[in-house]
């Protein structure tokens, strides 16, 4: 499905965010990006959603190799491709469910499908009931799971998600990760960046771990998955 | 969770519905969410809205009244072609038999629309009846004026320089003393006109250019305070056309009432010069009247309010846009 070769990538202050990344996840694959804040698991997953360019070095998506993209066709790569960032950013000068149904409008979906897939997603996050609320009243964790509604909305063939709990307590924490299972299990694929060990350690999905850009340590937890 | 997990299948199963509107419904859905969101854009800042508009309004008034004067003048000065006219002054021995056959001859030629012979005895008439000099024409023994033959040129066929090329040939003729015609300040009207012209082209695209900038840089200012949502737009895959799409109705709107406003200023201007120009007309005996705004001139200053809108627009969303690092 996403295959790297030899990726790298060096910022304009000349610092090198990704040192040479070689990985390959199949489809319908979950995995976890590990490792300190720094390591390269943000840039990592912004190359994938073409949100930034690689400096060097190949990304396959499906078959296509990203660098081929031109800007107009980026849009359409991007609507196969859900993320979900640290920081929610939500538009906080309209409701919850504008919010989520962002990816759809975008798209030009008719209004009644937009109706019964935002619900849908809401429904999933557990927030079927304040979609008519103002993203701005309500909790941090609350923020952080309408924009996992508005990541996997569009139903994209990949989700990217950077540090999704980082803002939640254990138990949401928890409830977020099944979401993820959940959603992998009808086929997504996604790719999970968290520094949070204890949250992944009991899973059973292959982990990355990186380290001042590189790929230092990749292993398939041998405990049982609690799912 | 057994039942949610169903759900996200069942969910995933109704990927082949028909979920999309077709190209055209799409299309339409798109743009009126668009105009929808360049009126709240507006809504949202009245007084900068007002004040672009009022702005825009009238930065093109003065070309749209620049296009009027020089319609007035062009029409005006083909009113004065169609007065230009020669006088030739005949020598005083001419007798009425000469004069028959020159005038025959002179009308052999197709560019003079008209002739008209005043005798001596006509001019001294005239001259009686204006009294300007009062008796003074009565102590001279005999008629000191000689006959003129006024030649009315076809103006469709000559312009002024060749009008002044046949008074020069209608001079060579033996029986003519002199010829004259007011070809002078007819050329310096004409000059005028080309001048005015000139200088209205210059400075109304000078103020074009100036509505260009105010609409552009109050759609920059507007794109400021919405750059979150331009980057979460662009971040779950709008395109550039969709990012763009509110700030060319933004900007459509502002020239378009800028135009309206423009039309508006010109109209009052016409009204309140109108009176004037007939008490001028009326003072010289002349015919001249307004040419007011016609139909095609409302729709040349609404259509470059709108190009101007529009590409005001285009310039800074498209900077906008690619100031994101998204």
């Amino acid at each position: 499905m996403i295959r790297l070769e030899n990726v790298r990538k060096r910022y304009l202050n000349g610092h090198d965010a990704l040192r040479g990344i070689n990985l390959n996840i199949a489809p319908a694959e979950m995995v976890f990006l590990t490792g300190h804040s720094g390591a390269g698991k943000s840039t990592l997953l912004k190359l994938i959603a073409l949100i930034e360019r690689p400096t060097a070095g190949k990304i396959v998506f499906e078959k296509k190799d990203l660098a081929l993209l031109s800007s107009k066709e980026i849009p359409y790569h991007r609507r196969r491709v859900g993320v979900i960032f640290q920081n929610p950013t939500l538009l906080n000068d309209r409701s919850v469910f504008d919010n989520v149904a962002l990816p759809l409008r975008v798209s030009g979906y008719k209004e009644s499908e937009i109706k019964h897939r935002v619900n849908a997603s809401l429904e999933l996050v557990g927030l079927l009931d304040k979609s008519k609320r103002q993203p701005s009243i309500l909790s941090g964790g609350e923020q952080q799971r309408v924009g996992i509604a508005r990541a996997i909305v569009s139903r994209p063939e990949v989700i990217l998600a950077d540090e999704p709990t980082g803002n939640l307590d254990p138990q949401l924490s928890k409830d977020i990760m099944n979401l993820f299972a959940r959603l992998n299990q009808v086929g997504i694929t996604l790719m999970i960046a968290t520094h949070d060990l204890s949250l992944i350690k009991d899973l059973n999905y292959r982990q990355i771990e990186l380290k001042d850009g590189k790929v230092i340590n990749a292993k398939v937890n041998a405990a049982k998955s609690t799912l | 969770m057994k039942s949610k997990q169903t759900n996200v299948k069942s969910q995933k199963n109704t990927v082949n519905r028909n979920q999309k509107d077709s190209i055209w419904s799409s299309w339409i859905t798109m743009h009126k969410a668009a105009f929808n969101n360049a009126l709240q854009r507006l809504s949202l800042a009245p007084i900068t809205a007002f004040l672009t508009i009022l702005v825009v309004g009238v930065s093109l008034s003065l070309p749209a009244a620049f296009q009027i004067l020089v319609k007035n003048l062009e029409s005006g000065q083909q009113s004065v072609d169609e007065q230009s006219r020669i006088s030739l002054y005949l020598t005083k021995n001419a007798s009425s038999d000469d004069i028959e056959n020159l005038l025959a001859e002179i009308k052999t030629n197709n560019t003079v629309q008209e002739t008209v012979l005043i005798s001596s005895e006509q001019g001294l008439k005239d001259f009686q009846k204006q009294n300007i000099l009062g008796n003074a024409l009565d102590l001279l023994s005999d008629n000191p004026l000689p006959a003129v033959i006024q030649i009315y040129p076809d103006t469709r066929k000559l312009d002024p320089s060749q009008i002044e090329n046949l008074s020069n040939e209608l001079a060579e003729f033996a029986l003519v003393d002199k010829a004259k015609i007011d070809v002078l300040w007819l050329k310096r009207l004409f000059s005028i006109t080309e001048f005015i012209k000139q200088i209205s082209l210059a400075i109304s695209l000078f103020l074009v250019f100036t509505v260009l900038i105010v609409i552009g840089n109050t759609i920059k200012l507007l794109g400021q305070d919405f750059q979150d949502e331009i980057a979460v737009n662009k971040l779950v895959g709008a395109t550039d056309g969709y990012v763009r799409r509110p700030f060319l109705y933004s900007g459509l709107l502002y020239g378009v009432c800028g135009s309206v406003v423009a039309l508006s200023i010109v109209l009052l201007g016409l009204l309140w010069v109108n009176p004037q120009i007939d008490q001028i007309a009326q003072l010289y005996q002349s015919e001249i009247s307004l040419v007011g705004l016609g139909f095609s001139d409302v729709l040349s200053i609404l259509g470059t309010g709108m190009i101007l809108g529009l590409g005001g627009a285009w310039v800074a969303a498209n900077r906008l846009i690619h100031s994101l690092s998204i």
